[in-house]
């Protein structure tokens, strides 16, 4: 009897990025998991950080997920920052972000290669999701993801130069301040690219957050391939 | 009026500036990652910084007046002032009781943000910055971009050109040593004939009524030690319980700043400077120590999301790693604070005028990371983004359907649908949606296609419920490990050898004392006592700063090294007067070779209050600037040669 878990999916990963929701929910089910999903668009973080927080979003996913204490799984480390920062310590249902959740299930070893070298790119709520200063020390997201990335064999994981400075989304930043935020993007992509300079090269960029995926897969000249931890294991099952 | 976002888009067309902004901040917090990765109680010291500063403003009035108690009974004369205005007036009563023409401040922001040079300009009085970085952005005849690296914004090609028409160097020069040294010989007779020295504060101490002003190239001491006034503009946030307390700030400040363990100088001011009794007798007016304690808004800032931000020690290295500030450069905040700091206090200290100055953040927390005394600073821009919108004073800057749409799940897939459906005509609105024009910057970002599958559709869609794919369960997460072992106590005197290279100082044992102690070597009368001990005649120096300038060597004593930091604790009690330890091109320090601890604590436990002089400093390595493009020179206003001989 499979167990079940639930799935919160953001609304942009629904509509823009189905492929790495597909993947997630694909390898939970091959470990023996019954995913369910949770009834709710959004966490309330894009306009949280419009300045326009009226807790009208979050309200809508507290009693979407609420009635059940099983924790949920949510497929963005931003969001997952987002409701962890509105919400009690010891709030019910815990929120996880999905690397995190995965790393306790996934299989030790992935069936298949992956002959690939990618860039690790930890977003700023990945990096800073324990609170530890990342400047230094690798944070509890980002270890997972590598911790996942680890268990295929063949995939080189690269570490871009300068990895805590911001790729330039930052949800409304991008569209207030639009030549930054290109610009950003444009740095970070850089790095990204010469990450793997001295153990191959980088034909990938991989992320636990599809929003800054979504932001520097758009600027032009990205030209690489962008995915989600879970495209990446998924392509390795 | 221009707003963020058009300042920051048109610094954005200057690649060459943003290129070379950025290299220069990431350096400057490689410097610091890579010297708080060797400081074992790091989160430990950040945690007490902030823990202190929190107590002090749970508790200010209490403190402000415990610090006034004691700095006037130690002689300082305290102005309060509540506004700018107020300031520069006290400062400019003082300059015209002294018949002042001439002042010589150093790093100052609370000066910067009172406006006093362009008000003591008005009134007949030359100011003149003395840090290299603050007089570069003076004579440029702009405000400085950075907390503590004024002129971070200016390469050394433009700072020649600058020097060349103000006569200081040839044209064509570029060499930042050169150039530094240029500024120096300037600067040098100014120091000389100054009436008057002004500084800033980085601490107060409630205990003893210290003010303790931390710096790099010796020019604070110089402008507080050769004229006869000294007055401090200090914010009234400035003040710490103990002094036993600077430990712990002393150890996060420098780090945080420029990857120092701790700055040349951090010297300690409690009352003016004595007269001797030859200047007693020659019938001299005492001294005077100014400190005006400035508020000009801050006890307002209570109850707002900028209260936390009065813990600020200015170190500076949020404004590092903000990405943001990293491209835009201090000057495009337009507003004495830059930065993510800066963005914290604006809606509060700026009139109203910086109320975009909170949304200039993607809220990456890089801030926060690094901040000495753990200010949530990324928290605070959040938090005013919501009271600001609250007020009516800045927009969300959301399309207004938005909160709507995204609260009704099937009014979201309506309208998703009905963007699909509208495909082909997509972009008509892409061209009319502000939010969709601005995403693509001219073309420079593309808007995202829409997958004609949804993830919801898809999963909704699936027939089976039996998984495709199996695969084994693993044996869960891997173990992650942090480096948090803790290095025992290394041997104070390698140590202390090791701390003081790094800083440019050098260390000579005894046994080859005689071959520092040059032929045109002088020694204050402590240190040629210690000579003539062992065989060594030596002239005591002047205490006259025009016979002192000029000075090749210089033999002083210390009375204690600090092992971790590679400082010595000068007791200015021990010198003829202060210019001795400013004004010769070597300063050799000797010091008791016992007299040697592992950190500042244990310093600070010798350094009491009952045994506290009326100006005492931590001295690490010779005076040294970065102010050009980095570069690191020796010898920046004070000596370029340190030498500590422990006898």
């Amino acid at each position: 009897m499979a167990s079940r878990i639930r799935f919160f999916i953001p609304c942009y990963v629904d509509e823009l990025w189905p492929q790495a929701a597909r993947a997630a929910v694909e390898l939970a089910e091959a470990v023996g998991f019954r995913v369910q999903l949770v009834d709710a668009v959004c966490c309330g973080q894009a306009l949280s950080n419009a300045g326009a927080a009226s807790g009208r979003l979050e309200a809508v996913f507290e009693a979407a997920a609420g009635g059940d204490d099983s924790e949920i799984i949510v497929l963005s480390a931003s969001c997952t920052g987002h409701l962890d920062s509105v919400r009690a310590p010891e709030a019910r249902p815990a929120v996880v972000e999905w690397c995190e959740w995965f790393a306790r299930h996934a299989p030790d070893r992935f069936p298949n290669r992956v002959e690939r070298c990618v860039a690790l790119h930890g977003s700023c709520s990945a990096l800073r999701s324990d609170g530890r200063s990342s400047e230094v020390r690798s944070s509890r997201g980002v270890a997972a993801m590598r911790d996942l990335l680890s268990r295929v064999d063949g995939l080189v994981v690269a570490d871009p130069a300068f990895a805590s400075e911001c790729c330039g989304f930052g949800g409304s930043f991008a569209t207030t301040f639009p030549e930054l935020s290109v610009r950003m993007g444009k740095d970070k992509l850089a790095s990204l690219r010469d990450a793997g300079s001295d153990r191959g090269r980088v034909d990938g960029i991989v992320s636990s957050d599809c929003s800054c995926l979504l932001h520097l897969r758009a600027i032009e000249g990205a030209g690489l391939p962008f995915y989600h931890v879970a495209e990446i294991l998924r392509s390795a099952a | 009026m221009t707003t963020f976002a058009q300042r920051i888009a048109a610094v954005l067309r200057r690649e060459d500036f943003v290129d070379r902004h950025i290299a220069a901040l990431r350096y400057k917090a490689g410097h610091r990652n890579a010297t708080i990765e060797s400081i074992a109680d790091w989160e430990d010291r950040r945690e007490q910084a902030r823990a202190l500063k929190q107590k002090v403003r749970d508790d200010h009035e209490r403190y402000v007046d415990s610090w006034i108690r004691a700095a006037r009974a130690a002689g300082t004369i305290v102005h309060e002032a509540r506004a700018a205005a107020e300031a520069c007036g006290v400062v400019l009563e003082i300059a015209k009781r002294h018949g002042v023409e001439s002042i010589a401040k150093s790093k100052s922001m609370t000066t910067e943000e009172c406006e006093l040079n362009q008000f003591l300009a008005r009134h007949g009085i030359t100011v003149t910055d003395t840090d290299l970085g603050e007089r570069i952005v003076q004579l440029f005849g702009e405000p400085p971009s950075h907390l503590v690296m004024p002129a971070i914004h200016r390469s050394r090609k433009e700072i020649g050109e600058l020097f060349a028409r103000e006569g200081m160097c040839d044209p064509g020069e570029e060499d930042p040593t050169r150039l530094t040294m240029a500024a120096r010989r300037a600067l040098r007779k100014l120091f000389l004939s100054a009436d008057l020295g002004m500084t800033g504060g980085n601490f107060l101490v409630a205990e003893t009524g210290t003010l303790v002003v931390i710096e790099n190239e010796a020019n604070s001491l110089l402008g507080t030690s050769l004229p006869d006034v000294h007055i401090a503009v200090v914010g009234i946030e400035k003040i710490v319980p103990r002094l036993a307390d600077l430990a712990t700030f002393l150890t996060v400040l420098a780090p945080s700043s420029t990857g120092q363990r701790l700055t040349t100088y951090a010297t300690h001011y409690t009352g003016p400077q004595p007269r001797t009794p030859a200047e007693l007798a020659r019938g001299l007016a005492p001294r005077e120590l100014h400190v005006v304690l400035l508020d000009n808004g801050r006890r307002q800032l209570r109850g707002t999301p900028a209260e936390e931000g009065l813990a600020c020690i200015r170190c500076g290295a949020c404004l590092n790693v903000c990405p943001v500030y990293r491209r835009a450069g201090g000057h495009a905040y337009d507003w004495t604070y830059m930065g993510p700091i800066g963005a914290v206090l604006a809606p509060a200290l700026g009139g109203g005028k910086h109320d975009d100055l909170p949304k200039a953040s993607s809220l990456c927390g890089a801030c926060n990371d690094v901040c000495p005394v753990k200010i949530d600073i990324a928290g605070h821009l959040h938090e005013w983004r919501q009271e600001l919108v609250t007020r009516g004073r800045v927009r969300p800057g959301l399309p207004p359907m938005l909160p709507s749409l995204l609260a009704h799940k099937r009014l979201w897939r309506l309208g998703i649908k009905t963007a699909k459906a509208l495909g082909p005509v997509s972009g008509f609105f892409a061209r009319r949606s502000a939010a969709l024009r601005h995403w693509q910057v001219g073309g420079q970002r593309q808007l995202p296609e829409l997958p004609s599958q949804s993830f919801t559709r898809w999963f909704r869609s699936r027939v089976s419920a039996e998984p495709s794919l199996r695969l084994e369960r693993g044996s869960g997460p891997r173990e992650v490990k942090h480096d948090d072992t803790v290095r025992p106590n290394p041997e104070l005197e390698p140590l202390f050898e090791q701390r003081l290279t790094e800083a440019g100082g050098e260390l000579v044992s005894s046994a080859r004392l005689a071959d520092e102690v040059l032929e045109s070597t002088v020694a204050t009368e402590g240190a040629a006592h210690i000579l003539a001990a062992r065989g060594i005649d030596r002239r005591v120096a002047s205490i006259d700063k025009h016979e002192l300038d000029g000075t090749d060597v210089l033999v002083a004593t210390a009375r204690m090294r600090i092992a971790q930091k590679g400082a010595c604790w000068v007791d200015f009690a021990d010198l003829g007067s202060r210019a001795q330890l400013l004004l010769a091109e070597t300063l050799v320090l000797l010091v008791p070779r016992e007299a040697i601890v592992t950190d500042l604590d244990e310093a600070y436990a010798r350094i009491t209050a009952e045994t506290l002089p009326s100006c005492g400093a931590f001295v690490t390595g010779p005076s040294k600037t970065a102010d050009i493009e980095q570069t690191l020179v020796f010898g920046a206003h004070g000596p370029r040669r340190l030498v500590v001989i422990p006898f």
